[in-house]
């Protein structure tokens, strides 16, 4: 992606994924831990 | 683990299945509290969590719990700070974490909410909620990531926290939180006055959006398990019900919150449920929770008339109030406190415990409520 280019909120998440470097590599194990840190801030 | 930890959480394992323990149980419900009574405020531990594990332990040199229900602050403010906002904030004097109302969703947005919640939120309520993220690209996602940060720390200061308390000999009650959808739309989007409108204008979106929040509820709870431990509990404080009559309560709260409750039973799973303010008008609705299956804390009910109306379907936590451990005489705490003991602990399924969380400094004079544990174990036996 365009190193400029504004970003949606669900597009700064998704790259925050790719720096989960503490999780496996897992496309489910990182999505299931963003979730809780994005149910934790509709709180 | 040792003896005396299972011994004590044998007590809660055993009244639950509405059999006689060796004594009533005492679990001690409290957070800032704790961090007083041990000389330190909530803002001095927010970078300190072994200072925070210890002042939460400081009671157990005096008192003798038999559990607690929250082995260290359940909420993190940094996390929502690191965006430019939140609910949560310290108070004024540092002592406690406060909440405050705001609310972030209008009435005509419940056809977005009901497409997909978290979406909703992600895209629409946080620019509202959190100011950071209306910062430039990189600007937003450093926000984001400080408190994501912030997050991982949290996430793993629960996990010690709790092995922490093990190691005093405490169990702990709580292992994780769930809630009801109803009460999701009230804190979270349309807050208090807001949900007591929509129940009469928007009554089918309130239903239909309810509904869209229980899979997204289960998964909070499940957190990619796919079964559920029977010990420890999930949590649900509920907050709407001691406001809504019962039909309102049956049409609108009840079917989903019923769904989770009993979703969380077929995974293997038990509840502690606060019925937070008055649930006596909805009795008959408690004694349809999933059989041996929810303790409850009892807030402004009458224990005893609760005792003979659900005590058997559900097992009773609660027995004295706040006010009176702070202003009436430790001679009047004790004598409550064996009638309560008289008339609940029978049978079983009757655990003693303070009908608020403990949180400020002054909730309870100090020798009242140490007079009330040690008559609890030395009355309560069986």
């Amino acid at each position: 992606m365009d190193e400029n280019k504004e970003r949606s909120i669900e597009e700064l998440f998704e790259e925050l994924k790719d720096e989960l470097v503490f999780l496996p590599e897992i496309d489910a194990v990182r999505a299931g831990y963003l979730f809780g840190f994005k149910y934790t801030l509709i709180q | 683990m040792d003896n005396l930890y299972q011994q004590r959480l044998n007590r809660f394992l055993t009244t639950a299945a509405h059999q006689e323990p060796d004594c009533v149980p005492f679990l001690h419900v409290a957070e800032t509290w704790n961090l007083s009574y041990a000389g330190v405020k909530a803002i001095d531990v927010e970078n300190d969590k072994h200072k925070e594990f210890e002042a939460f332990a400081k009671p157990y040199e005096v008192f003798d719990f038999d559990g607690i229900s929250m082995p260290c602050l359940s909420r993190d403010v940094n996390m929502y700070g690191a965006l430019g906002g939140g609910a949560y904030f310290y108070s004024s004097d540092g002592v406690t974490i406060q909440h405050q109302e705001y609310v972030f969703m209008k009435d005509d947005e419940y056809p977005k909410l009901i497409e997909n919640p978290i979406k909703f939120a992600i895209n629409e309520i946080f620019p509202r909620k959190f100011p950071e993220l209306n910062k430039p690209y990189p600007a937003n996602k450093e926000a984001l990531k400080k408190a994501l940060n912030f997050y991982n720390s949290y996430i793993q200061k629960m996990v010690k926290a709790g092995e922490f308390h093990a190691s005093k000999q405490m169990p702990c009650l709580m292992g994780g939180i769930g809630q009801a959808p109803f009460d999701i739309i009230m804190d979270y989007f349309r807050g208090f006055k807001g949900i007591m409108t929509d129940m009469r204008r928007h009554k089918q979106e309130v239903k239909e959006a309810c509904e869209a929040l229980v899979p997204i509820i289960m998964a909070s709870i499940l957190q990619g398990r796919e079964k559920l431990d029977a010990y420890p509990y999930v949590f649900f404080p509920l907050h709407a019900p001691t406001f809504l009559n019962a039909k309102q309560f049956e049409t609108l709260y009840w079917p989903t919150f019923r769904e989770i409750l009993y979703q969380v039973k077929e995974l293997g799973g038990k509840a502690m449920i606060a019925l937070e303010g008055d649930w006596s008008h909805l009795y008959t609705f408690v004694n349809d929770f999933p059989e041996e299956f929810a303790t409850v804390f009892i807030e402004k009910d009458d224990i005893i008339k609760a005792k003979k109306e659900i005590g058997d379907r559900v097992t009773l936590a609660g027995g004295i109030e706040l006010g009176m451990l702070r202003s009436s005489s430790k001679e009047v705490c004790v004598d409550h406190t064996k009638k309560i003991i008289d008339h609940c602990a029978p049978g079983g399924g009757f655990i003693f415990t303070t009908d608020k969380s403990l949180l400020a400094p002054g909730d309870v004079k100090i020798e009242n409520y140490l007079a009330v544990n040690q008559a609890v174990h030395k009355y309560g036996k069986y």
